[in-house]
């Protein structure tokens, strides 16, 4: 440290141990996560791959989703925030035992995940299916980062944050508003919960946490990523820091909007169905406005791009994100959605997202970061060639094949003969016409797995021969630091008064008649206009701009983050939770399930069966030709969590009740082919011999009453009894139609109590098909 | 149309505010970031590529 009268020079060792771990995490999970996802795949298109009771596609399904989502991504996020945030604020981070403890937690949290997953222990929303207590470990977590993180920026000695961290700040506080709120639910027992949230409600509050974790876990660290790294591996700054600044504020308070282009054409309230569709083409531009900013960032490295394989797997990477972003808008337009939603297009564009997107980059950043952190260069810049064709390849053949499927679904889903009837009753006939495309997705994911293999082979390569090193630096510290700013200057600065006032302005006009409400909209917009004219030339261009002097107050710029995202969640969730659709306050409009049918619809969500089913018959004619009414909000006003479903790879259930006698029931799930030749569902023999564990049944009824399903006292109290005649109902039923030694308390009478109930409602129409006579 | 839709619940005042708070944001943040000093900009946007002033 050498020292003079103003500043002194210290040396700064940055903590690259953590980077080195969340790396090889994230690349062990990575290969886990991706080889799960070909077993799903494989399962999809060879139906006897699918091994009850642990290892069937539902089971499976959400251990896939969460080892790619927050092992794989996760990790990779990790070990590129804590690598480049200690060098762009110059500060060595604030607690290596905070490290560790950020570190260890989320692996003890994946295994968590890897071994309750396919126990079947689920919450059964996507993206969030982790049981209560695990939950609560993610949350203690992500704090544990956040302490990390923000003390670190406390520390820092470059007061200015990079663009860099805005992402960083914007992915850490929005991850926990929408995980918490998300997994608000009142435990049963153990490892069982209820969502607080039932129906269109629950369905609200899963998509906007859903397509936000889309957003703030694997789009803004990326993103982050992309602004530190790029130009790292290019050696040339981000094309137009301008446009960084304008593209961060627009992507996080548009993004947050998006969630309801999930459940377009369903029961959801139109006016969120619009904002949903309005907000998601909305964010096509600020999501181009950040692939510019990195593709252009190559401009004049084009050819070192020939050459180096980090910049080809960034290069590819921001494009596919550009794909994605240009897709993502289009399929968020209601008459496009028709067609698309509950189509395997749907899963092309999350997989060019999740393999183009997050997989090249994280590629990328691997390739450049593992040679420094380990003091030598990588093993095979020819492996590493290799891998980004494979993996590309992979990529095209993957989302090519899900198009032409996705397609081909939507398209028979909804073809009709000149006399309007369905041309492809039979829902069976449109899965036996995409098989040869889920053969090509199998082989498109192999791919993309093989090179990252290849890539985990390359790294460890590296690695062992090297050896561990930490970057150092100096950095200059001013004795006498410089006058910072006041908060208030900055809190109460003109451009914060300029917009309150124009927005008390405009809000005058909810409260005044249509004349005057267009007066003060005008007043509104020519005191923003005028205003921000008369601020910029009266500006003292000597002084540091009010965005700067926000970039640099991380506490204050934090706080202004959490307002921008809060805003869009808070318009479109308080209205829904608050406000009560008229036709649920009918209290006959809508029946609480019966106890039997609670257990039934809890081994349905054990199963997964929500992967492949969905229960949303869609506002469309062609949907309500092939599956009844369109689906109400109070059909589902008691379901907790929601089961609307995301994906169609057999039928929708919404109406089933009643469609099919009890031994229909029995036999497709013990058998599916031997009633429905051709289907690709997978067998659930266990069910018949598993038993209900009635003993819990008052217990969940007592759970439900608490998050507002109304059960009288005494239907909980005699839970038992009613389940126990039900199910004897039932039982008869089966033995009546031929089948013999039916358990009345097993798993399956339970399961076929809740299909039976499906759709079962005074005002729905009955289903095209009538109930089926007993007698047959 | 505003008038209908708040005849359905006031609360429904909130996406329009917000939309409203949003345009203006919008509006303001781009205005600042064009008119801001391209020596300002060009030193923020070096930070990544000046950091690594290692020692040895």
């Amino acid at each position: 440290m050498s020292v003079s009268a103003q500043v002194e020079t210290r040396r700064l060792v940055y903590n690259d141990s953590v980077s080195r771990w969340f790396v090889g995490a994230s690349v062990l999970w990575g290969i886990v996560g991706m080889l799960v996802g070909v077993v799903v795949a494989l399962q999809l298109a060879f139906w006897q791959a699918n091994l009850p009771p642990l290892l069937t596609f539902g089971r499976l399904r959400p251990l896939h989703t969460n080892a790619v989502i927050f092992a794989f991504v996760g990790n990779m996020v990790f070990a590129g925030i804590y690598y480049s945030t200690q060098r762009l604020v110059k500060a060595r981070l604030a607690s290596d035992l905070l490290a560790k403890i950020h570190f260890w937690g989320w692996q003890l949290i994946i295994l968590a995940a890897a071994v309750t997953l396919p126990l079947g222990f689920t919450q059964g929303k996507e993206y969030a299916e982790l049981e209560w207590p695990i939950d609560i470990a993610i949350a203690v977590v992500w704090v544990v980062f956040a302490i990390e993180f923000f003390w670190t920026l406390a520390r820092r000695t470059e007061k200015h944050l990079y663009v860099a961290i805005w992402f960083y700040i914007a992915t850490i506080v929005t991850v926990a508003v929408l995980h918490i709120v998300n997994s608000l639910c009142i435990p049963v027992f153990g490892l069982k919960s209820y969502s607080i949230y039932g129906g269109a409600k629950d369905a609200l509050v899963q998509w906007w946490y859903g397509h936000n974790a889309v957003a703030f876990f694997l789009t803004t660290p990326v993103l982050g990523i992309m602004y530190y790294f790029l130009p790292k591996a290019a050696g040339r700054p981000v094309y137009s820091y301008r446009l960084s600044v304008v593209h961060f504020w627009s992507l996080i308070f548009v993004y947050i909007w998006a969630g309801p282009h999930h459940l377009l054409n369903t029961a959801l309230p139109d006016w969120a169905q619009t904002l949903g569709m309005v907000f998601s083409v909305m964010l096509w531009a600020p999501s181009w406005g950040g692939m510019l900013n990195g593709l252009l960032t190559l401009r004049g490295a084009w050819g070192q791009v020939r050459t180096d394989p980090v910049l080809k797997f960034f290069a590819a990477g921001v494009t596919f994100y550009g794909m994605a972003t240009f897709e993502g808008p289009l399929l968020s337009i209601k008459s496009v959605n028709a067609l698309a939603h509950y189509t395997d297009w749907i899963i092309g564009h999350v997989h060019a997202g999740a393999l183009g997107w997050n997989g090249l980059m994280a590629a990328g950043m691997f390739y450049w970061m593992v040679p420094r952190l380990y003091g030598r260069d990588l093993w095979s810049k020819k492996l590493a060639d290799t891998h980004f064709w494979i993996g590309t390849f992979g990529i095209l053949l993957y989302v090519v094949s899900m198009w032409v499927s996705g397609i081909t679904q939507g398209l028979m889903w909804q073809a009709t003969d000149a006399q309007g009837a369905l041309l492809y009753p039979n829902f069976v006939e449109t899965v036996n016409a995409i098989k040869p495309m889920y053969w090509m997705r199998l082989i498109g994911g192999s791919l993309y797995l093989v090179g990252m293999i290849l890539m985990a082979y390359n790294l460890a390569r590296t690695a062992l021969a090297g050896e561990a090193v930490d970057g150092e630096t100096t950095v200059v510290v001013e004795k006498v630091p410089e006058r910072e700013v006041p908060w208030a200057e900055i809190l109460f600065g003109k451009p914060v008064i300029l917009v309150t006032l124009v927005v008390v302005t405009a809000a005058t006009m909810a409260v005044v008649n249509n004349e005057a409400s267009i007066l003060f909209a005008s007043v509104a917009v020519s005191v923003a206009v005028l205003g921000t004219i008369t601020l910029h030339l009266a500006a003292d261009h000597a002084r540091p701009s009010w965005h700067r002097l926000l970039e640099g107050r991380a506490l204050l710029f934090t706080s202004l983050t959490i307002i921008a995202v809060l805003v869009g969640g808070v318009a479109e969730l308080v209205p829904s939770l608050l406000v009560t659709p008229s036709e649920a306050k009918l209290a006959s409009a809508a029946q609480p399930y019966r106890a039997l049918e609670v257990e039934g619809r809890d081994v349905y969500i054990r199963e997964g069966c929500y992967t492949c089913h969905s229960q949303m018959i869609r506002s469309l004619t062609f949907e309500a030709k092939r599956y009844g009414d369109p689906s109400v909000v109070s059909d589902s006003l008691y379901d907790h969590p929601f089961q609307w479903g995301s994906k169609r790879n057999g039928p929708d259930l919404a109406r089933e009740g009643g469609k099919y006698p009890d031994v229909w029931h029995y036999r497709h799930l013990l058998d599916p082919r031997s009633v429905s030749p051709g289907s690709i569902m997978p067998p659930y023999p266990a069910l018949e011999t598993a038993r209900v564990d009635a003993g819990a049944t008052e217990d969940k009824l007592r759970a439900l009453r608490s998050v507002g399903v109304p059960y009288e006292p005494r239907q909980v109290q005699s839970a038992r009894s009613d389940e126990e005649a039900q199910g004897a109902e039932i039982a008869k039923a089966l033995r009546d139609q031929g089948v013999a030694n039916v358990d009345p308390g097993s798993e399956i009478v339970a399961l076929v109590a809740y299909l039976q109930r499906l759709g079962t409602h005074p005002e729905a129409a009955p289903a095209p098909g009538g109930r089926v006579s007993l007698a047959k | 149309m505003h008038r209908e839709l708040l005849d359905q619940s006031p609360l429904l005042a909130l996406p329009l505010a917000a939309m409203f708070i949003f345009l203006l944001v919008w509006v303001a943040t781009t205005v600042r970031a064009m008119t801001r000093s391209r020596v300002e900009m060009e030193a923020a946007a070096r930070l990544p590529i000046e950091d690594d002033h290692e020692l040895g």
